[in-house]
Order: structure tokens, then C-alpha cells, then sequence
């Protein structure tokens, strides 16, 4: 736990990014205080556009050049934002590392994975056998014990073996600070929680002091002593990670732990933020949060309120906590009330019926079975949810049911007409298969026509789906508002969108259809939580107005409690587990589905060993 | 891929590149006869017509027998170098291309080497420069270099380097040696400016793309030198898809050479197939045609095996 006592290796005081335009400049990050000890673990939480990662990419000297950082942070009695490029070469590596995102794009895909370990050790020079021991005794380090990982090349491991090759090498100069942006969020959740593991190991090992970035307050609590909440720009909250998740001390902390939904239960309604984050340059005189806080008053809008102390180590920039800390707690612990046990049976018509599907890919040559025997049903105005890891054969299900693929062995029965090869359908039944059965695709920043304004590609549907439709002007202003959006948004394009908009109005595609069943893909998956609440409660209420189905694909088990009837289990293209959701997750049968409950990130030090 | 693997890989591209080749060789013989007027109009090229000629040119070029005859006893010679003799000059094709080929190969691999030299350079200096003085001045001179054609930029080449100032000769291909390169200097610059801004271009937008990428600041957040990051990371990876576009290019200015060398006055295998083509010289040109797409179809498999060798994602996809 937290060294306390011990001197501070990093200390920010009133850190600023901001965009450096000509002369005009635009606040990006703003009054940032940090001090991070030695064998001590710090949280940064944030949603995206929180300034998390430029406060990384600040501390590391690693701001794209249109950016500017000022302020000050002491490290090794120097303050590194006045260092030259030449000194900050002397840090980076040595002083201060730093670990990325995305496994897939931080190696280098010409180098092999021991090359690129043994360009970061320490210079000096070694002899072919001392390097090779070195390295090899690096990745030993991060858990990886097959030597002939050192001459492959990155894109011959797994997402979770690249991240620890990625963290051997962040580690290879012995920095005594690591700033880990959001190391985890790419991977799987099994290998997430093997990797958090690794890195709380190695933190305690080396008594390195650990920077810790993510979006997930689970994560982050499981994992640090102390967790800073950002929120456009600049720090909100400061508290230790227990005292945080038991009572947080500011609207906003209280509205992200509101808007994740818990694994082991069902809540009756996620509660979620409304609107949206400001700039941070237009709050400077007032509380950035206080146009989507329930408690804003004049104090609020009157002057920024500066962050303060209330007890030892916990700071809040809530400016009226005194007054509605007591109403924080209650609403706190509301969320852990469970909602009282949905009734379902599965009575009805079953519309989507798949027994003993497969698909192989692949002629002759190398074939890859992404299905093997998967049966399952979804009936009229069920939500069914379909979980599993990636290389589960998840999304290929779901790509059967849209007529992308077409199975390669079983039966699949949509709608009563049987869809053994998509291409061999007759017009008349293609038209009501696509009546039938939409998708929502994961990404909304690639599933829109970025060219094209919203209205244009919702008239684009509502042609596409109903020729007869006399007013189309009136249906894309119906599909909008039914989504939560106003029919204004129809001349704006996708680009001016924020994710959730742009999740909303792919909803709104696939409702131009009528379908009876929607198919999401990890729909909600690339959103921030509390913009992921809200789709979550706008499909929810879909449901409940107009009936529509769901096949839910995910592989985040919370999502699955929350808002499914049903579930399927999918582990390598077998469905190992189905039934009820309350009864699959509250006693989980199959080892996979149980280590798979087991990985859900608990905002719980015990969860990683800690 | 061990050895094995790419013994099959070579042996079933140049299997390909026979049946390419096969091909190829049917459609330039049969050149001749898709050639407007008889085969014997074109080969007695205005000397006075007789029965007798007519008949003795009839039985040397056998085209008293069948089409598919002629075709293989072309082959048959043409696989023995033995393409026949020139029209214009009667001398053996083969010893006209031996004489000229070694001039237009040099001149080609010199503008080559222009090309990559100037064009890779300046397109990283660019990159780096992005959006400063540096890099719009030489973006601005792609924009020329790509509009102008080789001949224009030879003619201005010879203005003001050869004629201006007396610095290189206005043609010829010298004496061999140095000479020959200080001869091939003007053409090989006229001819590998197009290339060069067309190389320079996609440099450019390949190391921008580079360096936005996450693992150019990874290398740098772990405190790696300059000189490495750029060599190794940014280097190492936009040139892969310049090397794709660099095969095509040399083929290009074996091709395009022909401008420059009726421009420069330089007796290479261009100048020849444009003297041959005036003509109607068809056994040179079958000689010259088939030359040329053999070097332009091995250069294409040396691109492949060379691409297969940077890009170890190509190589070890089902590895």
C-alpha cells in the first residue's frame, strides 16, 4: 500500500497543455497538481478529451509540436517541462517510462520482439551472449519464459504477450516512474486482469512508482492507492481509492460510478450524466461540471472553483460539497441496490433459430473454424446476449444473421426462411430478412459516411427499406427524435458528432428498417461509461416502446446483466454455457465462464492480489 | 520462410513469368502481321517489286508456311538470341542491341539511382519539415518535376548546362568509363525528374504517416537516440511502400528513356526502337520489344523478392 513518508519522485504543480495556433491558443489541460512517491500507485481517471493522455504525453516530453505545456514538474531536483529534447532523452527510458494503449500499434512490425528489447536496455556495450541473457531475463521479468519469443516478430504474438514485450521494454532502462496509459483497455478482460497483475507485481518488486491511466474506476481502484478524477481538463477529485468508491465527493465521480453498471447485479435504471463535456476554455469561470450537475447553483457558475482539501489527502473542486455531501452518499449507495428479478420466459415466436452452425474459413489450404455447432435462438422482443472473448466466434454469429457470411454447415432459420447461402435468396425474401434483422456495428467513428450529412444517410435507409414512404423528410425526423436526437442533427455530419451522437444515429440506420431484431455488435464498447449508459438505457427503452429484439454481442459481462434476458457463453466458436442471466452469472457452470466472471474488473484491491 | 520456402516462391513466380513471356512473344510476333500492308510490302520497304523477290522473301521469312509454323521457328531462333536480320541495316538485331543495350542500361540505372538518391532525401527532409519554408519549396518543385516531360527538361538541361554553361556535353555517350557517365549525367537528371518528385511524394506522405504512429513515440518514450528512431522506426517502415513503387519506376526509365535519348543524341536501345518503328523495321522491333519486357518482368519479380525480404509481415503471414 502507500509508502508514505517517503519523498516524492514526481511533483506537478499547475501543469498546462494547450494548442498552440498562430497566435490564438486553446486550453487543453489545465491547473494540474500531481505528486507521485517512490513504490507508490497513482490513478489518472478520466472520459476521453479529459486531458489524461496529454498529461502523460506532457510528463514524458512527448507533446506533438503544435502543443505547449507549462507549468512544473519536478523530477530529480530538474523541472522537466524546461528541458531541452537532448536532456529529455536522458529521462525518458531511464527517469520516467511510459507504456501505451494499443499493443497492436506501440512495437514495431519490422523488429523482432528481442531486438526491440535490446536497443532499450541501459547503453553500454554487451557482448551477443550477455545481450541475449539480458533479454531473456527481461521477459522473464514479465512472465513470458519461451525464449523463442525474442525472434519473432510482434504480429506473431497475441495481444496480451505484445503488451508484456511492450512493458519488458518500457521497463529496460529501470525508469523509476512508469506512466501506464490505459495498458489494459485493447485487450481481452482475462488478459487484462493478467496484465494488471503483472504490472502490480512488478511495481512492488521494483518499488518503481506507478502512473496508472484509465477510464475504467474499477480498474483504477483495484489497482492504486490514490486516484486523481479528471474532467475537461483539469483535476475534479483526489482521494484514496477506497475512501473514493465508498464516498465520492463530487457530482461528477458520483455520476461515473452511477453510469457503470455493477457485475454482480442488476440495477433497475442506470443513471447517466446528461449533455455533454465542455471545452475546457469555455468553463474558466465556473464550475466545468455544473451544466450537467443536478446540485449547480450560483456559487457554481459565479467562479471557478479552485480544488481544496477537505481531510488528509482527499481534495474535491466542489464548491457546495459541505452542503450535499449527505445526499452524495445516499445516492451513492443506491447503486447498489439490486432491481427486483425481471420475469421471462422464453414464450415467444423465435425469429432468429441457428442449430448446429458452423462456418469455416478458408478453401482448401489453411481452414479456421470460427464456429463449430453453435445453437441458438432469439425470440420476438427478447434481449439475448451473446459473450465472449475475441476469437470466440461471437461476431461471426452476428455476421450470419445480416447475410455478411453465410454459414458453411447447420441450419439457420431467420424469420422462417431458411438462409443456407444469402446469395441464393430471392429478392421477396432478402427484403424481409432485412426487415427483420439490423445491425449496430462497434465503431460509430467507421460506420458512417463520414461525406455525408446524418439526414442524408437516414433518407438513404428509409429508401432503401420502405421506396413508398411519402414523406421521407418526416420519417428521418421521427428516426432522430426516437433516438434522442433532434431533427437539426440531420445537416450535420458524423464528423461534427460526438461518439454517443454518431452511436444514436447508427441506431437510427438500423431502426429505418423496422426490424424486429437489432443486432449490436460491442455496440456500446468503444463509448465513454457514461455515454455508454446512456445508449444502454435508450436501447432499453426501445424495447419496452416498440418491442424490438436484441442479440447483444459483447464481452463485458455488466453490459449482459444489465440489459439481457438470456445469454449464450461462447468460448473458441462453441457456445460452453447458456440460460437465464441472473441464473449463468450468479453461478457460473463452466470453467470458462468462471474465470471469464472471475476478470471483471472489481474495484477491489483483493481482485488483483494486492 | 526458410530456404525451401522460397526456392517455391522464385521458381513458381518465374514459372508464371514464362507463360507471361510465351505470350508476350506471340503477341510481338504477331506484330508483323496486325501491321498494315503484307508482311512483304513491309519487308521490301519500297525497293522495286518483283515475282522473283517476292517469292525468295517468301521462302527466307517461310511465310509460305502456316502462322503457328513461322511463330515456332521464330521462338526457336529467338531463344538462341538469333531475332534475324535488320531491314535497314541487314546486320544481325542481335549485335545492333548488344551494341546499344549497355549505354541505355547504364543510363536507366544511373536516373535510377537519381531517383531514389534525390527523391528518398528530400522527401524525408520534407517530412520533417513539415508545413515549414523547407517543406512547401519542395513541394512546389514536385508540382514542376511532375509536370514537366523529360524532353523539355532535357532541352532546358542542354540550355543552360551545356550551351550557357559549358559544363557537360550536349550529346553522345562518351568514351566509356567516367567519360561515359559525365556524357549520361544531363540525360540521367532529365530523365529521373518526374520519377524523383513522383518518389519524393509518397516519401513524404509514407514518414508523415510513420511517424504518427504509436510505435515512433514508443521508441522515443524509452529514450532512444534520434538517429536510431529515424533510422530504424521511421526508415525502416515507410520505406516499404516506396519500395513497391520503385520496381515499377525502373521499368519506367528503361522505358522512358527513349525521349532523353533522341534528345541527347545517345545511340541506346530507345533511339533505336523509335528509328525501327519510323521504319517499319519489325524484325528489330520484335528483338527490342521482347528485350525490353524481359527486363522489365524480371525487375518486377527482384521487386517482389526484395519487398518479401523488408516486410517480414509478408513473409511470415502463415509462419
Amino acid at each position: 500500500m502507500a509508502a508514505g513518508g517517503l519523498d516524492a519522485v514526481l511533483t506537478v504543480r499547475d501543469l498546462r497543455v494547450a494548442h498552440i495556433d498562430g497566435p490564438s491558443s486553446r486550453t487543453l489541460v489545465a491547473g494540474i497538481d500531481l505528486t507521485v512517491r517512490a513504490g507508490e500507485t497513482v490513478g489518472i481517471v478520466g472520459e476521453s478529451g479529459s486531458g489524461k493522455s496529454l498529461t502523460a504525453r506532457a510528463l514524458t516530453g512527448l507533446l506533438a509540436s503544435n502543443l505547449s505545456a507549462t507549468g512544473q514538474a519536478v523530477f530529480e531536483g530538474r523541472d522537466l517541462l524546461s528541458l531541452s529534447e537532448r536532456e529529455w532523452r536522458t529521462v525518458r527510458g531511464r527517469g520516467i517510462g511510459l507504456v501505451l494503449q494499443d499493443p497492436f500499434t506501440m512495437l514495431s512490425p519490422t523488429m523482432r520482439c528481442g531486438d526491440i528489447i535490446a536497443e532499450s536496455l541501459p547503453p553500454g556495450r554487451r557482448s551477443t551472449r550477455t545481450r541475449r541473457a539480458e533479454v531473456l531475463r527481461r521477459l522473464v521479468e514479465v512472465g513470458i519464459e519461451d525464449e523463442s519469443v525474442m525472434d519473432r516478430y510482434t504480429f506473431q504474438l497475441s495481444g496480451g504477450m505484445r503488451q508484456r514485450v511492450g512493458i519488458a521494454a518500457a521497463l529496460a532502462r529501470n525508469p523509476s516512474v512508469l506512466i501506464a496509459d490505459e495498458p489494459s483497455t485493447a485487450l481481452d478482460v482475462t488478459t487484462q486482469k493478467e496484465i494488471l497483475e503483472l504490472m502490480t507485481r512488478i511495481q512492488a518488486d521494483r518499488g518503481m512508482a506507478l502512473i496508472l491511466i484509465t477510464h475504467d474506476l474499477r480498474v483504477a481502484f483495484a489497482m492504486c492507492d490514490r486516484v486523481h478524477v479528471f474532467y475537461a481538463g483539469s483535476v475534479v477529485e483526489v482521494g484514496e481509492s477506497k475512501e473514493l468508491d465508498a464516498l465520492p465527493l463530487h457530482p461528477y465521480t458520483l455520476g461515473l460510478l452511477q453510469s457503470e453498471p455493477p457485475v454482480d447485479h442488476r440495477v433497475a435504471k442506470l443513471v447517466t450524466i446528461p449533455g455533454a463535456v465542455p471545452r475546457p476554455d469555455d468553463v474558466v469561470d465556473r464550475c466545468s461540471f455544473a451544466a450537467r450537475c443536478q446540485w449547480s447553483s450560483e456559487v457554481c457558475t459565479s467562479a471557478a472553483p479552485p480544488i481544496r482539501e477537505i481531510s488528509a489527502g482527499r481534495l474535491t473542486a466542489c464548491a457546495r460539497i459541505d452542503e450535499i455531501e449527505d445526499e452524495l452518499r445516499e445516492a451513492r449507495q443506491l447503486v447498489s441496490v439490486p432491481a427486483s428479478k425481471r420475469g421471462f420466459e422464453r414464450a415467444g415466436t423465435t425469429i432468429i433459430s441457428a442449430q448446429a452452425v458452423s462456418k469455416v474459413f478458408g478453401g482448401s489450404g489453411q481452414k479456421v473454424v470460427a464456429l463449430d455447432s453453435v445453437s441458438i435462438d432469439v425470440g420476438e422482443g427478447e434481449s439475448v446476449g451473446l459473450v465472449g472473448e475475441s476469437g470466440s466466434g461471437k461476431t461471426t454469429f452476428a455476421r450470419l444473421t445480416v447475410g455478411l457470411e453465410s454459414i458453411t454447415g447447420g441450419h439457420l432459420l431467420i424469420d422462417g426462411i431458411d438462409v443456407r447461402d444469402w446469395r441464393a435468396l430471392k429478392r421477396a425474401d432478402l427484403r424481409r430478412l432485412r426487415q427483420t434483422v439490423q445491425m449496430v456495428f462497434q465503431d460509430p467513428y467507421s460506420s458512417l459516411n463520414p461525406a455525408r450529412s446524418v439526414g442524408w444517410t437516414l433518407a438513404e435507409a428509409v429508401t432503401t427499406h420502405a421506396p413508398d414512404t411519402r414523406s421521407v423528410e418526416r420519417r428521418v425526423g421521427e428516426l432522430l427524435a426516437s433516438v434522442g436526437l433532434s431533427p437539426d442533427d440531420a445537416q450535420r455530419r458524423p464528423a461534427v458528432l460526438s461518439g454517443g451522437m454518431r452511436q444514436r444515429v447508427a441506431i437510427a440506420r438500423a431502426l429505418a428498417a423496422k426490424p424486429r431484431i437489432l443486432v449490436c455488435d460491442e455496440a456500446v464498447s468503444a463509448l465513454d461509461v457514461s455515454v455508454q449508459a446512456q445508449i444502454l438505457n435508450l436501447l432499453t427503452s426501445l424495447r419496452d416502446d416498440q418491442g424490438i429484439g436484441y442479440l447483444f454481442v459483447t464481452h463485458d459481462l455488466s453490459i449482459v446483466r444489465q440489459v439481457t434476458d438470456f445469454i449464450y457463453v461462447m468460448s473458441r466458436g462453441r457456445v460452453v454455457e447458456s440460460g437465464m442471466t441472473d441464473d449463468v452469472l450468479n453461478a457460473p457452470q463452466d470453467p470458462y465462464t468462471i474465470k471469464l466472471m472471475e476478470s471483471m474488473p472489481r474495484p477491489d484491491g483483493a481482485w488483483l492480489g494486492r | 520462410m526458410d530456404w525451401k520456402d522460397w526456392a517455391t516462391f522464385v521458381s513458381k513466380r518465374l514459372a508464371a513469368l514464362v507463360v507471361l513471356f510465351v505470350v508476350l512473344s506471340f503477341v510481338t510476333f504477331a506484330l508483323m502481321y496486325v501491321s498494315p500492308g503484307t508482311v512483304v510490302d513491309v519487308l521490301l520497304a519500297g525497293r522495286p517489286r518483283s515475282a522473283a523477290t517476292v517469292h525468295a522473301l517468301n521462302v527466307e521469312y517461310h511465310l509460305d508456311k502456316p502462322f503457328m509454323v513461322q511463330y515456332w521457328m521464330w521462338v526457336r531462333d529467338a531463344l538462341r538470341f538469333n531475332f534475324g536480320s535488320s531491314i535497314q541495316t541487314t546486320l544481325p538485331v542481335t549485335d545492333e542491341i548488344k551494341a546499344r543495350l549497355p549505354t541505355s542500361l547504364l543510363l536507366g540505372v544511373y536516373a535510377y539511382v537519381l531517383t531514389m538518391v534525390s527523391g528518398i532525401g528530400l522527401g524525408v527532409l520534407a517530412a520533417f519539415r513539415n508545413k515549414r519554408a523547407v517543406d512547401r519549396v519542395v513541394v512546389a518543385g514536385t508540382v514542376v518535376g511532375l509536370s514537366m516531360p523529360s524532353f523539355v527538361a532535357g532541352v532546358f538541361l542542354l540550355f543552360v548546362f551545356a550551351v550557357q554553361l559549358p559544363w557537360f556535353p550536349a550529346f553522345g555517350k562518351g568514351d566509356g568509363g567516367l567519360d561515359t557517365l559525365w556524357h549520361l549525367t544531363l540525360p540521367a537528371v532529365a530523365l529521373a525528374m518526374t520519377s524523383a518528385a513522383y518518389v519524393l511524394k509518397h516519401t513524404r506522405a509514407a514518414v508523415l504517416g510513420v511517424l504518427q504512429q504509436d510505435y515512433v513515440v514508443f521508441a522515443r518514450a524509452r529514450g532512444l537516440s534520434n538517429g536510431r528512431v529515424i533510422r530504424v522506426y521511421v526508415l525502416r517502415n515507410a520505406l516499404i511502400p516506396i519500395l513497391t513503387i520503385s520496381g515499377v519506376l525502373f521499368s519506367y526509365l528503361i522505358v522512358g528513356g527513349v525521349l532523353v535519348e533522341m534528345t541527347f543524341s545517345i545511340q541506346g536501345i530507345g533511339q533505336l526502337l523509335v528509328q525501327s518503328a519510323t521504319a517499319k523495321d519489325l524484325p528489330m522491333l520484335q528483338g527490342v520489344v521482347l528485350l525490353v519486357s524481359a527486363v522489365i518482368i524480371l525487375v518486377n519479380l527482384l521487386t517482389d523478392v526484395v519487398y518479401l525480404i523488408a516486410d517480414p509481415r509478408l513473409r511470415l503471414k502463415h509462419g
